[in-house]
């Protein structure tokens, strides 16, 4: 027999029932709209943070070992080139490093009529005369020979001679010799396409000029190792020739680097006069969070700043291993 | 007539308040997880600057010249007890900038968090010529409890 209780709901009851629903279905997707944006908001910092320490991490290793295999008597060649922002805009820096194997010459003459160095041939390299073709090599880490000084069309080398402060980097036109008196003959390619300052190619105002020739050395060139800051793209940018710049760090907003020197080794300014007084790095870096917009309120900024000297400049402070302070250095 | 069924009683009032007290707990419960959160934050952050703090006094005795009375003179303590109290000229108070990220030894007014920094010059025993650097730098306000974020380290320089 039909039972009597089968009534439906009444429409009070649905439009109750339909109301509390969707009351109930906002809320929950607003919580779960909240945890979207406090996720991407999380999953956006961490991103900012990691390209932080990218940047700290690889400008501290770059910087550590500026100027090495480029030694001088009293440390090394002051291998730090800046271009500082005019106004607040960001800085760059570009780091000179030689082979830290190849063997070092020293200069004993130059002539640019003829762009010839002659040099004192360092004893590390070896010299062989086979049918009247002369090879020079020298002994690499790994005690493998490696040649030197050949000429660029046939080992596409670049060489920089240095003084403690400025330096010229050049292309071999012909292979190294030895003259009559025992010299080591070098010739380079001119133009200034191929005999260049660091400085020029970089675009840094100061420190344009020739090296104290007599006084001055030459090594095979290791690595350039440039920072910049791309405003557009706002990536922070590295380079090992100066020619392709590789994005390391995304979401940098600014670079700034200030130098603390010797005669003013407590007030770090943004653009020493004398590189060679260059102590430490007072790096400052902005990050933002990259893939987010500026007006979202899960927008987040974040500035680190930290300092690093460079390990090679000043090794007569550092005669490491040694208690000899009169330490003479031969890489 | 319709016979209307007497099992339609519902919660007592009793019954309402307990099953509130044990929400009320468990939601309390996990509040204190969010403020956990804030405050592990916060004292990642404190101990990260306050290695990048340390990290900073000690390339800064990198750079300096081995002339330099600061590298030369050996003396200093870390203030961790009484047997290596702090030494004047051997400790400073900094504040590290949230916008510019500066570190300054300007402290603004009611600034949080700052930080003390404390150092030691020792001479290597075996070598000449050598100094063993330590830098202690410890938050001054601490996140929870009463111990503070600190974090010491140490170099060897040597000439």
């Amino acid at each position: 027999m039909r039972t009597n209780n089968q009534r439906g709901f009444s429409l009070l009851e649905l439009t109750i029932g339909a109301l509390l629903t969707v009351g109930l279905m906002g809320a929950i997707f607003t919580l779960v709209n909240r945890n979207q944006q406090v996720f991407l908001s999380e999953a956006s910092t961490t991103d900012m943070n990691g390209n932080m320490r990218m940047a700290v991490d690889l400008i501290t290793r770059d910087v550590q070992s500026a100027g090495m295999g480029l030694p001088r008597v009293n440390g090394s060649f002051s291998a730090i080139l800046y271009k500082d922002g005019a106004s607040g805009a960001a800085d760059s820096i570009l780091m000179v490093n030689g082979d830290p194997y190849a063997p070092d010459a020293s200069v004993s003459t130059y002539t640019a009529g003829s762009t010839q160095f002659l040099s004192v041939k360092p004893p590390e390299v070896k010299v062989t005369t086979s049918g009247g073709n002369t090879t020079m090599t020298y002994v690499d880490g790994q005690g493998q020979n490696k040649s030197i000084y050949k000429s660029y069309s046939s080992d596409p080398k670049l060489y920089i001679c240095y003084d403690d402060k400025l330096a010229k980097i050049f292309r071999l036109s012909q292979a190294g010799a030895i003259d009559g008196t025992g010299q080591l003959d070098l010739r380079y390619t001119s133009g200034s396409a191929n005999f260049w300052s660091p400085a020029t190619a970089f675009g840094s105002a100061i420190d344009t000029g020739d090296p104290d020739w007599p006084n001055a050395t030459i090594c095979m060139l290791g690595s350039l190792v440039g920072y910049r800051l791309n405003t557009t793209t706002h990536e922070l940018e590295r380079t090992e020739d100066l020619t392709n710049w590789f994005p390391v760090a995304r979401g940098i907003l600014n670079l700034q680097i200030q130098y603390r020197i010797t005669s003013a080794i407590n007030t770090p300014s943004s653009a020493p006069s004398n590189r060679r007084e260059i102590r430490s790095l007072v790096v400052t870096i902005t990050a933002e969070t990259a893939d987010l917009q500026p007006t979202s309120k899960n927008y987040r900024l974040t500035v680190q700043q930290f300092e690093v000297t460079p390990r090679n400049f000043n090794l007569l402070n550092n005669t490491n291993l040694s208690t000899n302070t009169e330490a003479t250095w031969d890489f | 007539m319709r016979h209307v069924e007497s099992n339609e009683a519902g919660f007592t009032i009793l019954e309402v308040a307990i099953a509130s007290v044990i929400s009320t707990v468990g939601l309390v419960f996990l509040a204190t997880l969010f403020t956990l959160g804030i405050a592990q934050n916060r004292m990642v952050k404190q101990y990260t600057t306050a290695t990048s703090l340390a990290q900073q006094k000690l390339e800064e005795f990198n750079a300096y010249e081995k002339t330099d009375a600061r590298i030369v003179t050996t003396g200093g303590g870390l203030a961790k007890d009484s047997t290596d109290p702090k030494q004047t000229g051997y400790y400073d108070t900094v504040y590290v900038n949230p916008e510019t990220g500066t570190v300054t030894n300007i402290i603004p007014q009611g600034a949080t968090p700052i930080y003390d920094r404390y150092w030691k010059v020792e001479n290597d025993q075996t070598l000449n010529n050598t100094r063993i650097i330590s830098v202690r730098v410890a938050a001054r306000q601490p996140t929870v409890g009463r111990r503070s974020e600190e974090t010491t380290l140490t170099t060897v320089r040597s000439w």
